[in-house]
Order: C-alpha cells, then sequence, then structure tokens
C-alpha cells in the first residue's frame, strides 16, 4: 500500500466510523435569546473600533472627535450669527415706523437715566465749555419767561395739555421753542460697514455743529464674532443743529430705530424763573433795608435773611443753566453697530432672499473654512493631548481585553 | 470549508440559527469524532465528547475571532476537551477502558513507542487489519495523523497544537503512515 492509498483509506475510515448524534444535539441546543443577537451587533462595532491596530483605532477616533467638535462648533456659530439677524429684524419691526412718540425703549430709558445721573455733574464743565452760550442764553430767558408768563396766565390749561401729549415732533417743537421750554432726547440705532471711519467722521461733525461728545463706549471685536463691534455715545447738539446732524448721520449710515421725546419744563422754568424773580426783589428790598438800618441788632437780622435769599437765589439760577443747557442742547443717544451687511429697508422679493440666501451660504461656507482651518491649526496642541490619552485608553482596553481572553483560555485548558 | 464559510455559519449560530451549527457538524463531526476517539479510545465516550462539542460549540461562537484560522481553533477545543475527560476519568478511575488508556499514557511517549519496536513491528503489523492498526497507533501519532490527514491541518498548525517541535511532529506523522501502509487491507 503507498502513503497516498494509506491517507485516503484512513480518511475513509475515519469517516466511515464517525456517527451521527446531530439528533441528540439538536435536542440539547436552547433557543438563544434575542439580546445576544443585539449583544452581537454591538461586539461588531467594538471589533470594528477596538479589533483593527491601536493606531489606527485612535486616529480615526482622534478624527472623528476633530471633526465633530469643529462642526459643532461651527454649527453654533452659525445658529448664533442667526440670532444676531433676528435680533436686527425686530429691531427693524420696532422702528419701522420711525417713531418720534414718546417711547419707553431700552435706548430712551438710558438716555433720561444718563441725563439725570450726569446733569448736575456736566454743569460746570458745560459751562467752561460753552461759557458764551450760556450768557446768550441767560439774556433772552428773561424775555423768553416774561412772554411765557403772560401766556401761561391767559391759557395754562391748554398748555398743560400740549404738553401732556408729550408726542411734538422735531418740526412742532421747533414751532413753538420760542415760547415752550423743551427738553429733546432722541435715540437711534445705526448700522454700519465702516465702523471706524464712521465714528471719527461723526466726532468731527459734532464738534463741526458745535456740539460735543458727552459720553462714548466702544465694546466687542471678541474673537467668537464675526464683525460685532459697537459704540454707544450721547452726543449733545445745539437744538437748532440736530436735524443736519440726523441728516448727516443718515447719509452715513443705516438707520434701524429712531425714537424722540421731548419733556415740556415750561411750567418748571417759569417756576424757577419767578422764584427768581421774587427772591431778586426781596434782595433788593433786604439791601435797602440793610441801608437804613439802625441798630447792630438789625444788621445782623438782615444780613441773615440776605444770606439766605442768595442762597436760594443761587440754587434756582443753578437749576435754571442746567434746564438752559439741556433746552439749548438737544441730547442724541447713538447705538453704532458694525455689521457686514446691511439691514435692507424694504421686505425683498422672494427671488431677492433666495439669491441673497445663496450668496450667504458660499460665503458662510467659504468663511466656514477658513476658521475651521484656523480652529484645526490653533487647536492642534489639543489634539496631540487628545490623541496620546485615546491612543492610551485603547490600548489599556486591549491589554485587559487579552489579559481576560488569556485566563479564560488557561481556565478551559 | 474555507474561512469565510465557517464565520458565515458562526454568525448564523450567533443569531441563534441552528442550520449555521448544522453545516459545520456536517463539514467536521467526523473529524471531531477521530480526534475525541484518538484521545480517549473509547467509541461511546468519543461519541458523547462529539454531541457535547457542539453543544459547547452552540454557546462558544460568541467567543469566536474571525480571522485566526478556524481549524485550529476547533481542534484545540476538541483536544482540550476530550484530554479534560480523560483527566477527569483517571481520577474518578470509573471507566475501565479510559483508565487503560490514561495508564499507557502515563508510561509516556516513549514507552508507549516501545510497544511497536522496528523489530516486533513488521511482524505484528502483517498480521493486524487496518482498522486494529488505526486502533493500536499511540495517542500522539494518532491525533497528529487525524489532524494531518482528516483535518487537512499543516504540519505547522499541527505542531503549534500538540506544542511540539513541528520536525517531532513530521516524524511521528511519517512513522504511523508507515504503519498503516503495511497493514492489511
Amino acid at each position: 500500500m503507498t502513503e497516498r492509498e494509506a491517507e485516503r483509506l484512513y480518511k475513509q475510515t475515519a469517516m466511515a466510523e464517525a456517527p451521527d448524534p446531530w439528533n441528540r444535539i439538536e435536542s440539547q441546543l436552547d433557543e438563544k435569546e434575542v439580546v445576544e443577537m443585539k449583544t452581537s451587533v454591538f461586539k461588531k462595532i467594538g471589533h470594528f473600533i477596538f479589533g483593527g491596530s491601536t493606531l489606527k483605532t485612535a486616529v480615526s477616533i482622534c478624527v472623528i472627535c476633530v471633526i465633530g467638535a469643529g462642526v459643532i462648533g461651527q454649527a453654533s456659530g452659525r445658529f448664533h450669527g442667526m440670532g444676531k439677524s433676528s435680533s436686527t429684524t425686530m429691531d427693524m419691526a420696532s422702528g419701522s415706523g420711525m417713531n418720534s412718540q414718546t417711547s419707553n425703549s431700552y435706548g430712551m430709558v438710558y438716555s433720561n437715566g444718563a441725563m439725570a445721573e450726569e446733569a448736575e455733574a456736566d454743569v460746570e464743565a458745560v459751562d467752561e465749555a460753552s461759557g458764551e452760550i450760556m450768557e446768550a442764553a441767560g439774556a433772552p430767558t428773561t424775555d423768553s419767561g416774561a412772554v411765557v408768563n403772560g401766556a401761561l396766565s391767559a391759557d395754562q390749561g391748554t398748555a398743560t395739555d400740549e404738553a401732556a401729549d408729550g408726542s411734538a415732533g422735531g418740526e412742532s417743537a421747533a414751532g413753538i421753542e420760542s415760547t415752550r421750554k423743551l427738553i429733546r432726547n432722541l435715540s437711534l440705532d445705526v448700522e454700519t460697514l465702516t465702523f471706524d471711519t464712521f465714528l471719527t467722521d461723526l466726532q468731527a461733525q459734532v464738534t463741526a455743529l458745535g456740539g460735543y461728545v458727552e459720553s462714548s463706549t466702544v465694546s466687542g471685536n471678541s474673537y467668537d464674532y464675526e464683525s460685532n463691534r459697537y459704540a454707544n455715545m450721547t452726543l449733545r447738539i445745539p437744538n437748532s443743529k440736530t436735524e443736519e446732524l440726523l441728516t448727516q448721520i443718515g447719509d452715513e449710515a443705516n438707520v434701524t430705530n429712531k425714537s424722540e421725546s421731548v419733556d415740556d419744563v415750561t411750567l418748571t422754568y417759569v417756576d424757577i424763573q419767578s422764584h427768581i424773580t421774587a427772591l431778586e426783589t426781596e434782595r433788593d428790598q433786604l439791601l435797602a433795608l440793610m441801608e437804613k438800618a439802625e441798630s447792630v441788632e438789625d444788621l445782623m437780622s438782615i444780613q441773615s435773611e440776605l444770606t439766605n435769599v442768595r442762597y436760594q437765589l443761587e440754587s434756582y439760577q443753578s437749576q435754571l443753566k442746567t434746564y438752559d443747557n439741556q433746552i439749548d442742547y438737544d441730547t442724541i443717544s447713538i447705538y453704532i453697530s458694525e455689521v457686514t451687511k446691511t439691514t435692507p429697508a424694504e421686505e425683498p422679493s422672494i427671488w431677492q432672499r433666495m439669491s441673497d440666501g445663496f450668496v450667504d451660504s458660499i460665503k458662510g461656507v467659504g468663511e466656514g473654512i477658513v476658521d475651521f482651518a484656523v480652529w484645526f491649526v490653533a487647536c492642534i496642541p489639543y489634539f496631540v493631548v487628545l490623541f496620546i490619552v485615546v491612543f492610551a485608553v485603547i490600548a489599556l482596553i486591549k491589554k485587559i481585553r487579552n489579559k481576560k481572553n488569556r485566563k479564560i483560555k488557561s481556565q478551559d485548558e | 470549508m474555507h474561512n469565510l464559510g465557517f464565520d458565515r455559519c458562526i454568525r448564523r449560530i450567533q443569531k441563534g440559527d441552528k442550520s449555521g451549527l448544522k453545516e459545520i457538524y456536517e463539514a467536521y463531526h467526523a473529524y471531531i469524532y477521530a480526534i475525541m476517539l484518538g484521545v480517549v479510545r473509547n467509541k461511546e465516550n468519543a461519541e458523547d465528547l462529539t454531541a457535547d462539542y457542539f453543544i459547547k460549540l452552540w454557546h462558544a461562537a460568541d467567543h469566536y475571532k474571525s480571522g485566526t484560522g478556524h481549524k485550529t481553533w476547533m481542534t484545540v477545543i476538541a483536544r482540550n476537551m476530550a484530554i479534560d475527560f480523560v483527566r477527569k476519568a483517571q481520577h474518578e478511575a470509573t471507566v475501565a477502558d479510559v483508565a487503560q488508556t490514561v495508564s499507557s499514557k502515563a508510561e509516556g511517549g516513549a514507552d508507549t513507542a516501545l510497544q511497536y519496536q522496528p523489530s516486533a513491528e513488521s511482524e505484528a503489523l502483517a498480521t493486524l487489519s487496518f482498522k486494529d492498526t488505526i486502533a493500536i497507533l499511540p495517542q500522539e501519532e494518532r491525533q497528529i495523523i487525524t489532524m494531518k490527514i482528516v483535518g487537512e491541518l499543516t504540519f505547522k498548525e499541527i505542531a503549534a497544537i500538540m506544542e511540539m517541535p513541528m520536525g517531532t511532529v513530521t516524524w511521528k506523522y511519517q512513522q504511523s503512515l508507515e504503519k498503516l501502509r503495511r497493514a492489511d487491507r
């Protein structure tokens, strides 16, 4: 018998001798639970993730993490941008009528509050800055006060009603300015593409018109935002020049909101003037009495009263100067925001919206790629740390698993 | 059966499909039985172990790692089961023929080989049938020749399973084949 024949015969014998216990086996096979099927799916995933080489797996997980983080970051940036645009739209909606009513918008509250807090502190500074104007204002005050006084005595009720309306526009306010003492506050929200240029030009215009910048705050320019610098400015402009300035602002920037409030202080103003007149009369009388005083006691008493009258007189005059300043100089609170695209004044057509949206998307994708590249390069040190951690974790898991397998194997043996 | 076909069957078993086990059974039950018989030297015990083996395979399918060579994996399990059985039988001393087999194994491969001294071998084998020759083959030789001829494993794989040098494996294989070749058909 050859070796080949012996091999063939051995195989035939082994195959022929083998019994067939399948029925016995089948009867003892219990049903596998569905859970095991699910487990096997997870095992497949686990094998897919951890079955390959540690290096490849670590790189894969890091790449997934990096892409995921980038996409989420980009998406959140997009959402932030969307939130911003909706906010602008709301501003537009609220300011669509370019209302000139006495509104209680945020800007107005801020403006009034700032005025109340800063008025007294600024009076002296204003006096120094515009001494001549104050002197000039002082003279007509007496005249206008007399006129107003007469007018009030004739028809005080009507004047009060008109003042209570509080909705006097710029034109109507100008018309009755000679008889009424009106403090005019304006609030503007504007968008500009050229933030720095606009600020410089605005300050130059204010100075040229004889006004001044009462306060100015420039903020923003954060890394997380695209172009979000903004400025809050409080301007004081001679009331005759206000419309001119508004026109210039409208030419250079996109005004999204404008509100105006007019505070009629005629009654208070006239009242103060009356007090001043009365006190001046009293002062003159006291001076005349002082000249006629014969005893020291009388002289001291008159002197004391005279001091009191002078103190009250100066106090009222100070209030009057403050009012004069507020009346002669309109207060404009302006919120300037830097934008990459100004909000359209009219509702765009569907086609326009589609084309704008498409162009915005293309632009967004381009900016997103650039931002992602910058972010990726900047975060490389973090990725290195991430890779080391992931690599170590996978290596540890594999080591534990292999140890467990060896233990099971040794137990089987 | 190729590795891919075996992997598919294992996946079916993992899903609870008995046809996967049936397919493996049909392909390998004779081989597994031969391995078991080569160790325990008793047909009834070998049949029981073969049945237990496939039941164990049904449960152990989840632990199978694809791409490792399924024949080696199956052979290692079968051999370990048979050796465990022999050890238990030896310890309990309840089955006489197993005890005999184990005692002959305990004497060592060299002693076993002494039973087949070349001088006496030719004389004895000439009078034995092929089946009888298989039956009296030493345990290691019978395992090796079963793995090689029925299981179609390579000498390298067999050496790894038997935990012995490949030269020893080939030598034992040639020796056992020579014995079979001289046996009477």
